[in-house]
């Protein structure tokens, strides 16, 4: 018997041994084969401009033309090995070796078109764009009056076909004909934004494509009673964060427009608006802070809470005319646009408004191209020290932020005798440089 | 006219043995007229006393038999006469002391034998005979027609044979000369029949005389002369002898034809000599047949000699020659007195009681299929919707047997660019497996996750059966080894190679303990009997140490520790590595080889897992010892229940240590701990887990550690087997009926209960790996890989692009290697920068990896040559993360030199608009699928199969004529 209880004994413990004192060790056999890190070449950056405004085509109800012609300027200073090849308001820099570093520096454009005829009436303004594979388009209205024409710019040799989806003040809109849009190599399509989503008065667009990249803008306008009374580009957002700066509202005619929209329904919608899209299914609970330029310019500041996926349009009112940006702060990423008004009652009620989109951090070297018409002024904020400048520009030159100590948001405000019109300062770059790839 | 006898003894250093045969000779009633010592030994034989009618000869070492005896009767000088006879004696043949009377007797009275021969009788025993009379079976097999007997005087009515032994064979002078005497080109074993056989073709007769009896040592045949004077092992000179005699009697034709076959009959009778489990005769019968076949000119030449002094035909001789009813009844003899040795000594060991007892119930009566059919029900959830899973670490199999046969110890391996290293052994076990169902492969490796549990049961029961008689007890301790956390998880994770060694684990404890004679009921009676269960386990070790290499060295140790208890059956137990030895050898040799870029550690590259890798979690060893990773229902505080069900099987196990069977249990129990801190041990190493059709990981270091499935699987074993003894031993009948309850009640009850709520992570596809549209164009020949990019984005939001170049159609299991996954660093980045066919294949790794980034960041770069050169005909982006899949879509969308194809079952595809021409159209020029290592591998593997198919004596009665050698233990 004590024979076995040795055993047990013994087993028992050389277990408890094992147990407790088997060390936690750690012995790699062999060595990886490391994903290597590879230096591409960027694809080259080509901008692509929304070209002329179009409009109804007298001759085909139902079709679209375009109408003037829009005045591009740009600012090409490529190294040496590159080459600027323009055609068809598309600007591609050719660099076969690799050498260019990319951005606004490099090639830099945007387009303004003052279309004034029957039908429209308006300054239009957007910067040339990257073409993409997936755009959000904060902006926009299909009710009475409004007109959203989805323009989608296919300029890569492969055809693309185009998804969009709708997001409304209720959340996702279950539409028909949103799938499947064929956009030919080097064609481009209208889309009138009524068609697929009739008499919604705030929605955002997500326009995603297959096959080629594209470029997409909202080209928007009114018209109060018979008379066109606006137009502009709504321009892709930057994407959706916590923080949005959307510099550049200038506020003129505040008092004028207070009076027409107490005196006529159409003008109703003069107010300053922020629109905000919640992705995801998490509520948001914003603060925007308007801030002024000055002393005489007092902001104010909203506190919301916002539905998730859906559109909110928060009405500014009560603002004196003057230089404002506005800062918004969520909880969870949200993308913001606002949609600025201008009104001048002593010339025949004079109505335009512009789509401002939240501005890109300007981190680095940023150039922004003048355009040779109107005045131009830059809205710039640091939303860290909450200083807000304005600054004129000459109209042709060419202006450049020397890489700012501190992040800047801008955005550039164009007036031609009383049109405004917005051209976000950005910078477009294709991913390139560093590929981390494990081939086995 | 009185006959006059030449007695000659040829003696060759068999000094012990020659002193008494000489005392015998001398002593004879009727001496003999002369004797002659003929020495050629290579000492001088101390011979003293000679007597003037005494004459001893010393001749060189290598002199024969014949130069030896003629040497003898010119040394004797005396001349031909009717009467003159020659005594031929052996140094170890004593003749008893009326022999010659008795052999003279003969003579006298039939004056027509020419050659008389005694009856043979073992050295030490004389009432055994060894030989009475040779011939030959039908199949020209030397045949003794009496061995092994106890003489009652039963065949003392034999008198005419077809031949006689030389020693002591009493031989016509006259005769002998005009026959030509001995044949010199005659192998050893042979020239006794062939001597005799001409003198029956000269017309005189050939008898044997049991009146006359001689001690025979037969050292010869028992191996324990110098090789030297067989010139190769008895075996292989019994077989050398048997050729010799065809070439020399058969027809001329007929011996021709015998020569061309030579080789092929020499391999065939081989195999033959395999299935018949005689394995320790497969070199004897290739060697002899070589043999035969080089030296056929000297065997013809014999053949001039017998045709001038036949006066008869060697066919009417037939009636000499044993009849097949003569050679079954000897084999059947022959297996008589082996299990009749076995059972006196299973007598010797006192365990010959505990044999015979056996009155319990079988496997079947106890409703071991019931319990198996029930086991299945709780895996409902694995039911094989169609032929092929696919998840955690099971692949498809390639729709081909032949494609996977074709995989198996190939050394050539199409995969990534074409990679030269053995593949995995892990590969011959699927080969295997796939044969059952050789119609859909992948079939099987289906039907093995839905019968996972209930084929570990019956082989738990098995095995538990070794230690009790109890139905009940093998039943529950079966139970608790099939419902073991590790079966059940690694059938749920598909760790295929773990599942497979743990399902053949409790059968290579019962094949071992039966070839070993250990256990209940083990009692192997026959050489036969072992041979089966040697081969049984050899493959068995084979399957596990091929599935789990790193549960070899345990499995070695223990069967090491068998040996020791078992050391009388080394020479059965030895063979059982040589499977996995043969498997495992050449990923081993290829680890050895690689030390310059593995390190000190390469050779424990040995011990990953092979298959696709799979991540491990790292347990706690407490964790290792109640099974391993818990599974199903989880509750507060406690966790996951299922890791606390397996703690009444352990206590057990502990309880058992107190029982009588202590011993048994201690052993075994050092091998549950063994097993444990095995588990422990593999769990800290980590291996490369990138690979041919590894998912890509979650986390951004590309190890996985070792898996501890089988290795907990070896406890469970233990501890299952250690609760069988506990039960078994306990005596009270309140206590058993208490311990059962609380076995079933807290134990295998809930256990079952949760492995019924496991589900299957598996999904079942008709097979194919790849789309249609490229297995199709693989199947027409095309040579173009398929590169798969699977982005990846990690926690720190970097950003991978994992490639795969994928050959033919796909990465099915059996193309999965291990070797590779430890060789990718050093293909990428050799070491030796002067090995330029190194660094031009690493060249192309290169190539492809910028081939990934230009197309992933879709740059316009001119892809052409860079897809031409890879050789890429398709792209592939495997379905994953939404967002990562659609951008890189894009990218690849807008390169020009591809076309996409669309969405398929496995991801996005795009065509090459150009692909490299001369692979599209090469016609599958693929590389011989043999090897020389196939061949070995493939040989020993079949060769193991052959002696595990077990060869029923009775029902291939006759078929068989191996009478001169039946070394029992000793072989």
């Amino acid at each position: 018997m004590l024979k076995r209880i040795l055993a047990l004994v013994i087993v028992a413990a050389t277990a408890a041994a094992l147990i407790i004192f088997a060390p936690n060790l750690d012995l790699p056999i062999a060595k990886l084969a490391d994903a290597e890190e590879l230096q591409v070449k960027a694809k080259n950056l080509s901008l692509v401009c929304p070209g002329a405004v179009f409009q109804n085509d007298p001759n085909n109800i139902g079709e679209f033309s375009q109408t003037g012609k829009p005045s591009v300027s740009r600012d090409f200073a490529g190294p040496a090995g590159t080459e600027l090849v323009v055609s068809d308001d598309v600007f591609t820099v050719l660099d076969p070796q690799g050498v260019a570093l990319q951005g606004s520096a490099l090639i830099t454009a945007n387009q303004i078109q003052l279309v004034s005829n029957a039908a429209t009436n308006g300054l239009s303004g957007a910067a040339c764009q990257n073409p993409s594979s997936d755009i959000w388009l904060v902006g926009g209205s299909t009710s009475t009056g409004r007109e959203s024409l989805l323009i989608l710019r296919n300029p890569s040799p492969v055809d693309a076909t185009v998804n969009l989806e709708i997001f409304g003040e209720e959340g996702k809109l279950q539409l028909q004909g949103l799938t499947g849009i064929a956009v030919t190599a080097g064609k481009t399509v209208v889309l009138p934004m009524a068609g697929l989503a009739p008499k919604a008065k705030t929605f955002v667009t997500r326009v995603t494509s297959k096959g080629g990249v594209i470029a997409a803008w909202l080209q928007v306008k009114s018209v109060r009673g018979l008379a066109a009374a606006g137009l502009d580009y709504v321009s892709p957002s930057i994407g959706a964060s916590l923080t949005q700066v959307i510099p550049g509202i200038f506020i003129r005619g505040a008092a004028d427009a207070a009076a027409l929209a107490a005196a006529n329904d159409n003008y109703s919608d003069l107010a300053q608006v922020i629109r905000v899209f919640v992705p995801g299914e998490q509520e948001a609970n914003i603060k925007v802070q308007i801030l002024g330029a000055n002393d005489k310019t007092f902001g104010t500041v909203i506190v919301q809470t916002l539905k998730p996926g859906a559109v909110t349009d928060i009405s500014i009112s009560g603002l004196a005319d003057g230089d404002y940006v506005a800062i918004l702060e969520s909880d969870v990423p949200v993308q913001a646009a606002a949609r600025l008004s201008r009104t001048d009652k002593t010339k025949v009620p004079v109505t335009d408004f512009t789509w401002l989109q939240a501005a890109q951090a300007i981190d680095g070297e940023r150039v922004v191209s003048i355009p040779a018409a109107g005045i131009s002024k830059l809205s710039v904020v640091n939303p860290i020290s909450a200083e807000v400048q304005t600054i004129a520009v000459a109209p042709g030159s060419t202006y450049r932020f020397n890489a700012p100590t501190a992040s800047l948001f801008a955005n550039l405000i164009v007036d031609i005798g009383g049109m405004v019109t917005s051209i976000p300062v950005i910078d477009y770059k294709n991913a390139g440089g560093s590929v981390k790839v494990s081939v086995r | 006219m009185k006959p006059f006898v030449i007695a000659v003894v040829v003696c060759h250093d068999a000094n012990e043995y020659l002193a008494a045969t000489l005392q015998a000779t001398k002593s004879q009633t009727r001496p003999a007229d002369l004797l002659v010592v003929v020495d050629t030994g290579s000492d001088a034989a101390e011979l003293k006393d000679l007597a003037p009618n005494q004459k001893s000869i010393r001749l060189p070492f290598k002199t024969n038999l014949k130069t030896s005896l003629e040497a003898a009767i010119s040394a004797a000088g005396v001349t031909e006469g009717p009467n003159n006879w020659i005594w031929l004696l052996h140094d170890d043949s004593a003749p008893q002391a009326d022999a010659l009377a008795k052999l003279l007797e003969a003579v006298e009275l039939s004056p027509s034998v020419a050659v008389a021969g005694p009856k043979q009788v073992a050295w030490s025993d004389h009432k055994i005979i060894t030989q009475q009379g040779l011939t030959l079976t039908p199949m020209g097999d030397l045949f003794s027609l009496v061995h092994g007997q106890l003489d009652q005087g039963q065949h003392d009515h034999i008198d005419d044979v077809m031949a006689v032994g030389t020693a002591g064979a009493l031989i016509n002078l006259s005769v002998y000369e005009k026959i030509g005497g001995l044949d010199k080109k005659a192998p050893p074993f042979a020239a006794d029949i062939d001597l005799s056989v001409r003198v029956r073709l000269a017309g005189h007769r050939v008898a044997v005389v049991p009146a006359a009896k001689v001690a025979h040592a037969g050292l010869s045949l028992a191996g324990k002369r110098q090789r030297r004077w067989l010139g190769t092992s008895p075996k292989s000179a019994l077989r050398r002898a048997a050729i010799h005699l065809r070439f020399a009697y058969a027809p001329l034709a007929v011996a021709l034809i015998f020569w061309l076959f030579l080789p092929l009959i020499g391999v065939i009778r081989a195999i033959w000599r395999i299935a018949t489990k005689r394995p320790d005769r497969i070199w004897a019968e290739i060697s002899a047949a070589l043999w035969g076949f080089f030296t056929v000119a000297a065997r013809l030449s014999s053949r001039s000699k017998i045709s001038r002094i036949s006066q008869t035909k060697f066919s009417n001789l037939k009636s000499l020659r044993a009849s097949w009813q003569q050679v079954s009844s000897n084999r059947r003899a022959q297996l008589e007195q082996e299990q009749s040795r076995a059972t006196i000594e299973a007598f010797d060991r006192g365990e010959f009681e505990q044999v015979e007892q056996a009155s319990t119930k079988g496997f079947l009566a106890s409703g071991g299929l019931w319990i198996m059919l029930a086991l299945t029900a709780l895996s409902f959830s694995f039911w094989p919707s169609n032929i092929a899973a696919t998840g955690g670490g099971v692949l498809p199999l390639s729709a081909s047997w032949f494609e996977v046969f074709s995989r198996a110890g190939a050394s050539f391996q199409p995969i990534g660019l074409g990679y030269f290293a053995p593949s995995d052994p892990f590969v011959w076990v699927l080969t295997f497996l796939s044969s059952l169902t050789f119609w859909a492969p992948s079939l099987s490796i289906a039907l093995l996750l839905l019968l996972a549990k209930a084929l570990a049961f019956a082989g738990a029961w098995r095995a538990a059966a070794l230690f009790t008689q109890s139905s009940l007890v093998r039943t529950l301790s079966a139970l608790s080894f099939a419902l073991w956390p590790s079966i059940i998880n690694a059938n749920t994770d598909g760790r295929l190679p773990a599942l497979v060694s743990q399902l053949a684990l409790p059968w290579l404890v019962v094949a071992t303990a039966r070839a070993a004679n250990l256990g209940n009921r083990s009692l192997t009676k026959t050489a036969n009997q072992t041979w089966v269960w040697v081969g049984l386990a050899g493959l068995l070790m084979a399957v596990i140490g091929a599935s789990t290499p790193s549960l070899l060295p345990v499995l070695l140790i223990a069967l090491a520790l068998v040996i020791v208890l078992r050391i009388r059956r080394l020479g059965y137990l030895i063979w059982i590595p040589l499977p996995v030895a043969a498997l495992s050898a050449p990923t081993l040799v290829f680890y050895l080889g690689a030390t310059n870029y593995l390190g000190l550690t390469a050779p424990l590259a040995q011990l990953a897992d092979p298959g696709l890798s799979q991540a491990s979690d790292k347990l706690p060893t407490w964790q290792l010892l109640l099974g391993g990773e818990g599974f199903g229902l989880a509750l507060p505080f406690v966790g996951q229940i299922s890791l606390w069900l397996t703690i009444p099987v352990i206590a057990l196990a502990l309880l058992s240590l107190i029982t009588k069977r202590f011993a048994a249990a201690t052993a075994i129990w050092v091998f549950a701990l063994l097993g444990l801190a095995s588990a422990w041990l593999m769990q800290s190493v980590r291996f490369p887990a990138l690979g041919t059709g590894s998912v890509p990981l979650t986390s951004q270091d590309d190890w996985v550690s070792g898996s501890t499935a089988a290795h907990l699987g070896l406890v469970g074993l233990a501890v299952s087997l250690l609760g069988a003894i506990a039960l078994d031993q306990v005596s009270v009948r309140v206590a058993r009926t208490w311990l059962v309850s609380l076995l079933i009640g807290l134990g295998l009850l809930p256990t079952a209960a949760l492995a019924a709520t496991v589900a299957s992570p598996f999904e079942y596809s008709d097979g194919r790996v790849v789309p249609s549209i490229v297995a199709a164009e693989a199947s027409l020949g095309s040579q173009l890989k398929l590169l798969s990019i699977s982005p990846q984005q990690f926690e720190d939001s970097s950003l991978r692009l994992q490639a795969e170049l994928i050959s033919g159609d796909g990465v099915h299991l059996e193309d999965v290697s291990v070797s590779y996954r430890f060789s990718l660093a050093e293909l990428q980045n050799p070491d030796d920068q002067s090995d330029e066919l190194a660094l031009a294949k690493a060249e192309r790794f290169a190539e492809t990896k910028q081939l990934v980034a230009d197309l992933a960041s879709a740059n316009g770069t001119d892809l052409n040559a860079a897809l031409t050169s890879t050789g890429v005909g398709y792209v592939l982006v495997p379905n994953g993360t939404i967002g990562l899949v659609n951008d890189l879509s894009i990218a690849l969308d807008s390169v020009k030199e591809l076309e996409s194809v669309g969405s398929t079952d496995f991801g996005q595809l795009w065509r090459v608009l150009e692909p490299n021409k001369d692979l599209l159209e090469a016609d599958s020029n693929t590389p011989s699928l043999w090897s020389i290592t196939k061949v070995v591998q493939l040989s020993i593997l079949l060769s193991f199969i052959l002696l595990a198919i077990p060869s029923g004596v009775n029902r291939r009665a006759g078929k068989d004529s191996s009478i001169f050698v039946e070394a029992g233990d000793d072989n």
